[in-house]
């Protein structure tokens, strides 16, 4: 089954400017899908009509095979949790088992039981050390996975991260994409992560492309990636990996395209 | 006149249960017209030393001197006024500090401040407006309808209405997609290149240090672990391996094309000239 669909899906703000244009795209369950592409492109609208904070001018989304409307969107969202870019912005209990209790609170979970589910979710990412902590004085990708956690406690099927590392420093980044990876390969959640980071898209297993909100390429990252045409049209850049294996094709070595610097060395053997 | 820095020390809430050593005998020459990054990891001190350049923070004990200003642990408070307009300080998210009903109002916040007549505040607008890749049609809208990397615009706008010897920038492209923090790097590039102005650097994104920056600084507890122009910097990643930062791809390439028994000249730093000096290598080559 899908986990999500979107069939012929248009939308505008105003009226006037069409954000998305009859996108259709499937997302099959258990996988990790990045979307990439401009800003204005229609990334953010997409996540947005998902969790239904919009709602589509035209077309249907189904999630999880059910199709989004009124009645059920509250029963929707208990399966898919999304994770915001500023990590500032998402805060809302004043220490870590607070803010991870919020969730839990609003879906009537017996207080007897929230202290397990609490320490349970903070353990997943390595932020157990942390449930008496302030806000504040985490980092930002401790806020992040902390964000993170606050979802973990409501089980869900599907997370959407929106640019959820762009404000993180390196090493913030880091922790949060493993984080990421590990949520998808270990509880086979469905991860949908929508990034300008491409070092980050290519570690996902389908890479989406969006221009001008129409799906322009959907691939595996290495191939959607070689697509020189589209990547040098949409002035998106390449991970660093694959620009290096375009330059040594260039200088006349025999490498195929791959997402890391150490599969790209061990393509190469040195004369003596 | 570069920049110096004697034997900086600063302490966070001296005398207190919450007494922390931030800087701990900082001395530096910092050149002027030129771009230098400042690296180093979350509290090795980078934030407290660029607040010093125009004394949002002053020495617990040593000096700096910078754009002709001496500031001492006795500099009093009015006399930075004046160094604030030489040394314009842009922090990590500009954007979140805008806070005027329009961009023209915004912009003029800080002219406004140093006694600067309107007439002259506007002449400066817009010979700042393009320099930053925005035209007078956004002068009347609120700097609130604008995209992220717009609203940063309009927030180094206004410090650049001020026409600073010195800019001091904090992760100015942190949070922007790819094509954004270029253009923005390259604004900063245009000013360092056309206008001479001496730029600092305060960054996490080794690739941009890599592209831009003439120097590197890296502050580690609150000391000066290294200074260095930025291609002998980079034949070192084992100083950036020590403060836990990943070195550049190109650098990282070298080294795992080193270990895989090639010989790589350390002065390469474009894959162009990488890969020729890989094919050369390589088995089965004639």
């Amino acid at each position: 089954m899908e986990a999500i669909a979107l069939d012929h899906l248009s939308f505008s703000y105003d009226g006037e400017n069409p954000v998305l244009k009859n996108l259709s795209l499937t997302i099959p369950k258990g996988s990790y899908t990045a979307i990439v592409g401009h800003n204005g492109s229609g990334k953010s609208t997409l996540a947005k009509l998902i969790i239904g904070l919009l709602e589509p001018g035209a077309g249907q989304i189904k999630v999880l095979g059910q199709t989004l409307s009124d009645e059920n969107l509250s029963q929707v969202r208990d399966h898919v949790g999304i994770v915001f870019q500023n990590p500032d912005n998402q805060f809302i209990g004043s220490t870590v088992a607070d803010d991870i209790a919020f969730g839990l609170e609003n879906h009537c979970v017996p207080t007897e039981d929230m202290q397990a589910m609490i320490e349970e979710s903070a353990a997943k990412v390595g932020m157990s050390a942390y449930l008496d902590a302030e806000p504040t004085n985490l980092s930002g990708g401790q806020k992040q996975r902390v964000a993170i956690a606050g979802i973990l406690a409501m089980a869900p099927d599907i997370i959407i991260f929106d640019e959820s590392t762009s404000m993180l420093d390196p090493q913030g980044k880091a922790s949060v994409n493993a984080q990421i990876r590990k949520l998808n390969q270990e509880k086979n959640i469905t991860i949908l992560s929508i990034t300008h980071d491409m070092e980050e898209a290519s570690q996902a297993e389908q890479v989406v492309v969006l221009d001008q909100g129409e799906v322009a390429a959907v691939g595996r990252p290495e191939d959607v990636f070689m697509n020189e045409e589209l990547m040098s049209r949409l002035r998106l850049e390449l991970p660093f990996a694959l620009k290096a294996a375009k330059a040594f094709q260039k200088a006349g070595l025999n490498v195929s395209p791959v997402l890391s610097t150490e599969a790209l060395v061990e393509e190469l053997c040195p004369s003596k | 006149m570069s920049i110096k820095i004697n034997d900086l020390e600063y302490t966070y809430s001296p005398g207190t249960p919450f007494e922390h050593q931030a800087l701990k005998g900082v001395n530096l020459e910092i050149p002027e017209g030129k771009v230098t990054a400042i690296i180093g990891q979350t509290g090795s001190g980078k934030s407290t030393l660029v607040q010093h350049l125009n004394a949002l923070l002053k020495p617990t004990k040593g000096s700096v001197e910078i754009a002709g200003f001496q500031i001492t642990p006795d500099t009093k408070l009015k006399d930075a006024k004046m160094l604030r307009k030489k040394v314009g300080l842009v922090f990590q998210f500009p954007e979140y500090q805008l806070f005027e009903e329009t961009i023209a109002k915004d912009i003029a916040f800080g002219p406004k401040n140093f006694g600067i007549s309107e007439e002259e505040t506007n002449q400066r607008i817009k010979e700042v407006l393009p320099l930053v890749g925005l035209d007078e049609s956004y002068l009347e809208r609120s700097p609130f309808e604008l995209s992220g990397g717009q609203k940063r615009r309009v927030a180094i706008a206004g410090i650049l209405v001020q026409d600073p010897e010195v800019l001091v920038l904090d992760e100015p492209a942190a949070g922007l997609d790819p094509q954004s923090a270029k253009e923005m790097m390259n604004l900063f590039m245009r000013l360092n290149q056309q206008a001479g102005k001496t730029i600092l650097l305060v960054s996490h994104d080794m690739e941009h240090v890599l592209e831009y920056c003439d120097e590197v600084i890296v502050l580690a507890d609150g000391q000066v672990k290294t200074q260095l122009p930025v291609h002998e910097f980079f034949k070192h990643p084992e100083i950036l391996r020590e403060i836990h930062i990943n070195p550049p791809g190109i650098v990282n390439l070298k080294e795992t094309l080193q270990n895989k028994g090639f010989q790589i000249n350390p002065d390469t730093y474009s894959l162009d000239e990488l890969a020729k000096e890989v094919e050369s290598q390589v088995a089965g080559h004639e």
